[in-house]
């Protein structure tokens, strides 16, 4: 049940988002944050750090550009 | 001959008037007991005669004639019905009691008939 | 995809001893055939059972332990049973134990204290640790969607509630199917996305106040940021009480409805007894009037005796009146003719009287006197009698009462008789209610709960408003926040506050990307399901004129005539048909996979549904196992329908009443 492949179809509808309103947010941060909820959906506060991470390490990435 | 100022029911009379007042129609056993007096003079005038008729016993309650004839018609009606009479009281004893005792055979035979019946 | 390959049972409920099914690695339908009281039901529950450690009855309770394992190993000394299903997920074996042992000193176990359960998981092969299981048991089969894998039809039905707005059941289904369809994981990303971006416009913030150029906005900005995390706490609570109300309604509905008929029975009970003491009073007051009408009653009864007796002194005092009248006219003749005797002069005409007349006078006068006599002593007494008799018999006369106390009396007889029927009817409700419980407990106790449920209702409503408030004030404080941040943007020209302004402006659009595509990706999830369970249902119904299904907002399904009506109210056959639509729609489309167990899903379909849900069901999900009655649906053309997806069949034969053998066919 964790197979990526069941989640594309919720990938797609986001992307479709990003690529017309916000197309300098990475579709990589968006799909790997979308991961990191589907895997801790038993764990919200593990989640949400997972979450904070992801942006946080993309966040340095613009800074240091 | 003086009339009585009391008038005192025999046993029977007086349960059968206490009968009738349980139905909830009578006020109390004066007013079941005017009613049979009026029963026996409409439905026995002819072969019943208050003069003679002895009351078989005054075991029942007792009531002033005060209370039972409290403006004097009764006295004066039975004057006028039986002129020859000195002592309206004591034909209305023998009626009263002649009364409720016919009363009472109708009951013992049909059951408590409705008051109407008894009136027609 | 999450299949299930065996499942084994020992000297659990029915099943003596060990017993396994084995369920295939390929995709397809399993068959257990069994009647009433084998067994289905009690696998679907075991099913449960494992996965989640709850055995419920019925009626949705949870049971005891002590009753669970099979009644003749319990005679044979043997409390303890088990459980063990095997699964893969994609590639990842998994085998899942539940068992209970009595525990150590305790012969036999007498309630759930004296057991102890052991759950162990491996995960290809290896033992997981306990957080480690309860984290995958929770991903691979999440409790609250377990309703679409594992279910009854018989509770197929309470799918209508989707159709209905507000309810406490339609909604609870609502919230299972958005998580089966990952809609969660949408919401969870915008919450925590938000946090993130709050930090970061915290942070912004904290630059912008240690700045002199932009003190004054930062300071009002954290101004309006505490006033934020103030109402978002708020909001949080008003939603935590509401969801809490929400929850007692249900208790308060559900206790209520437990309660129906006895509420019922008290309505009754109380209508009677109003309506008895109305007729009561009625009576008393007829009552009343017959007694005032007995009162006077014997003179009218007398009248009778009156009038007759009043017609003989009629008559009498006629006759004495008329002597007596005759006598004083006479008497005045008599009188005249002496005075003119008298006076040798008639008054009368006026003329003298010579004495040859005054003799004749005088004659006539002797004969008069000696004829005419008046009424005398005794008849003047009579007479006087007789008018005090007649006027006494008069003033007596009255009219009878026969006829108003005839309809007195039958008012009376009516009422009299309709109170004694309605004093029956009290006795019978009474002796129904005193089944129930003391009849004034009772009434006291459901007066509590409908007044509990009003009030509970009142605070939902409160809440609902408060929450409302609540949101409106957050709005307003958020665009008060934008209209800040954007003088910020403006005016400011320090580095770190720019690279902090473009790390928020970031986060916001990774936040909207998420806001967005929830509202987004639901109305994909309903395109999708319409279409998937439209197709599922056109393949079973035998309806030609209804030709599709459209879904609500709460995933509800209506069915659409050709001519483009929603069919309004729809036979319970067709409720499972539309429901299962949904189920295989649901399984089509949700992230998570995994098989469908189904206990008699038949319900009351005729045969031509039976017959297409069969041929449907490899269509709802890659693994089907169905639990069915024998003759529920016809054995040889269910294999025929399913031909090659049919994988494996078993009956539950039956060893003895307490004792079902799970036999492969």
């Amino acid at each position: 049940m964790t197979s990526r492949v069941e989640i594309e179809e919720l990938i797609n509808v986001l992307e479709d988002i990003r690529n017309t309103q916000h197309p300098d947010v990475p579709a990589e941060l968006i799909r790997n944050i979308v991961y990191a909820e589907f895997e801790k959906q038993d764990d919200r506060a593990q989640g949400r750090k997972d979450v904070k991470k992801l942006v946080d390490d993309f966040l340095k990435t613009i800074a240091e550009a | 001959m003086t009339d009585i100022v009391n008038i005192r029911l025999s046993k029977d009379a007086n349960d059968i008037a206490e009968r009738l007042v349980s139905t909830g129609k009578f006020e109390n056993v004066v007013t079941a007991a005017k009613f049979a007096l009026s029963y026996a003079l409409k439905n026995h005038f002819a072969d019943f005669d208050p003069a003679t008729y002895s009351v078989p016993d005054s075991a029942g309650s007792n009531y002033n004639v005060g209370s039972v004839d409290n403006d004097g018609k009764l006295a004066a009606l039975l004057r006028a019905i039986y002129p020859e009479t000195e002592t309206p009281y004591i034909y209305a004893r023998a009626l009263m009691v002649f009364g409720l005792m016919k009363i009472g055979e109708r009951i013992a035979l049909e059951g408590m008939p409705p008051v109407s019946m008894l009136c027609e | 995809m999450l299949r299930f390959t065996s499942l084994t049972v020992e000297n659990f409920g029915p099943f003596k001893g060990t017993q396994t099914i084995d369920f295939t690695n390929e995709n397809g339908v399993t068959i257990i055939w069994g009647n009433n009281g084998r067994g289905k039901t009690t696998l679907l529950n075991i099913f449960r059972y494992a996965l989640f450690g709850r055995y419920k009855n019925r009626r949705g309770t949870e049971v005891d332990l002590t009753t669970l394992p099979n009644i003749e190993g319990r005679t044979e000394g043997n409390y303890n049973f088990k459980v063990v299903l095997k699964m893969i997920n994609d590639t990842t074996r998994y085998e899942l134990t539940r068992q209970c042992k009595v525990r150590q000193g305790i012969a036999v176990p007498k309630n759930n204290d004296d057991y102890e359960t052991l759950v162990f998981l491996k995960e290809n092969g290896s033992v997981l640790a306990p957080d480690a299981r309860a984290h995958v048991l929770k991903v691979i089969m999440p409790d609250e969607v377990s309703r679409f894998f594992l279910f009854d039809g018989e509770l197929l039905q309470e799918y209508e509630e989707l159709l209905l707005e507000g309810t406490e059941v339609g909604s609870k289904i609502k919230d299972s199917i958005e998580k089966i369809l990952g809609v969660p994981v949408l919401t969870n990303s915008a919450i925590d996305s938000q946090a993130v971006l709050e930090e970061y416009r915290k942070e912004k913030n904290k630059i912008a106040q240690s700045n002199a150029q932009t003190q004054k906005i930062a300071t009002q900005m954290e101004g309006l940021e505490a006033e934020k995390r103030e109402q978002n706490a708020e909001l949080e609570r008003l939603q935590g009480d509401l969801a809490g109300q929400y929850e007692e309604r249900s208790r308060l509905e559900g206790d209520l409805q437990q309660s129906d008929h006895v509420r019922t029975l008290l309505d009754r009970m109380d209508s009677l007894e109003a309506d008895i003491a109305t007729k009561k009073g009625n009576k008393a007051d007829i009552l009343a009037q017959i007694v005032a009408q007995t009162k006077d009653a014997w003179r009218g009864l007398v009248s009778y005796r009156v009038d007759s007796i009043l017609q003989t002194v009629a008559a009498e005092l006629t006759e004495l009146e008329n002597r007596e009248a005759t006598h004083a006219i006479e008497k005045r003749l008599v009188d005249d003719m002496k005075q003119a005797a008298h006076a040798h002069h008639c008054q009368l005409c006026d003329q003298d009287v010579d004495e040859h007349h005054v003799q004749a006078l005088l004659d006539r006068i002797g004969a008069y006197t000696r004829g005419v006599s008046g009424l005398n002593g005794e008849e003047q007494a009579a007479l006087q009698s007789l008018r005090v008799r007649k006027a006494t018999l008069e003033s007596m006369r009255a009219s009878s009462k026969a006829e108003i106390l005839s309809l007195l009396e039958t008012q009376l007889d009516k009422l009299e008789v309709e109170i004694d029927d309605s004093e029956r009817q009290l006795k019978a409700v009474r002796e129904e209610l005193e089944r129930h419980g003391d009849v004034e407990e009772l009434a006291n106790s459901t007066k509590a709960a409908v007044s509990a449920l009003a009030q509970c209702l009142k605070k939902i409503e409160n809440l609902k408003e408060g929450i409302q408030l609540t949101k409106n004030k957050l709005k307003e404080i958020e665009n008060a926040l934008s209209t800040l941040e954007a003088k910020l943007n403006r005016v400011s020209t320090d580095v770190d506050l720019l690279r902090a302004g473009k790390k928020v402006s970031v986060c916001e659009q990774i936040h909207d990307i998420f806001e967005k595509g929830i509202a987004a990706y639901r109305d994909k999830l309903k395109t999708d399901v319409e279409r998937d369970a439209t197709e599922l249902f056109v393949g079973i119904s035998n309806d030609p004129d209804y030709v599709r299904l459209k879904i609500n907002d709460n995933y509800g399904l209506s069915m659409v005539h050709v001519s483009g009506e929603l069919v309004p109210l729809r036979s319970a056959g067709f409720e499972h048909v539309v429901a299962l639509s949904l189920i295989g729609a649901l399984h089509k489309n949700a992230p998570l996979r995994g098989p469908i167990i189904m206990d008699s899903p038949f319900g009351r379909l005729d045969p031509d549904h039976k017959r297409n849900i069969t041929k449907s069901l490899p269509n709802m999900s890659e693994q089907i196992v169905l639990l069915a009655y024998t003759h529920e649906v016809d054995e040889q053309q269910a294999r025929e329908m399913l031909a090659d997806t049919l994988r494996k069949e078993y009956r539950l034969i039956r060893y003895s009443s307490f004792h079902t053998e799970i036999e492969a066919q």
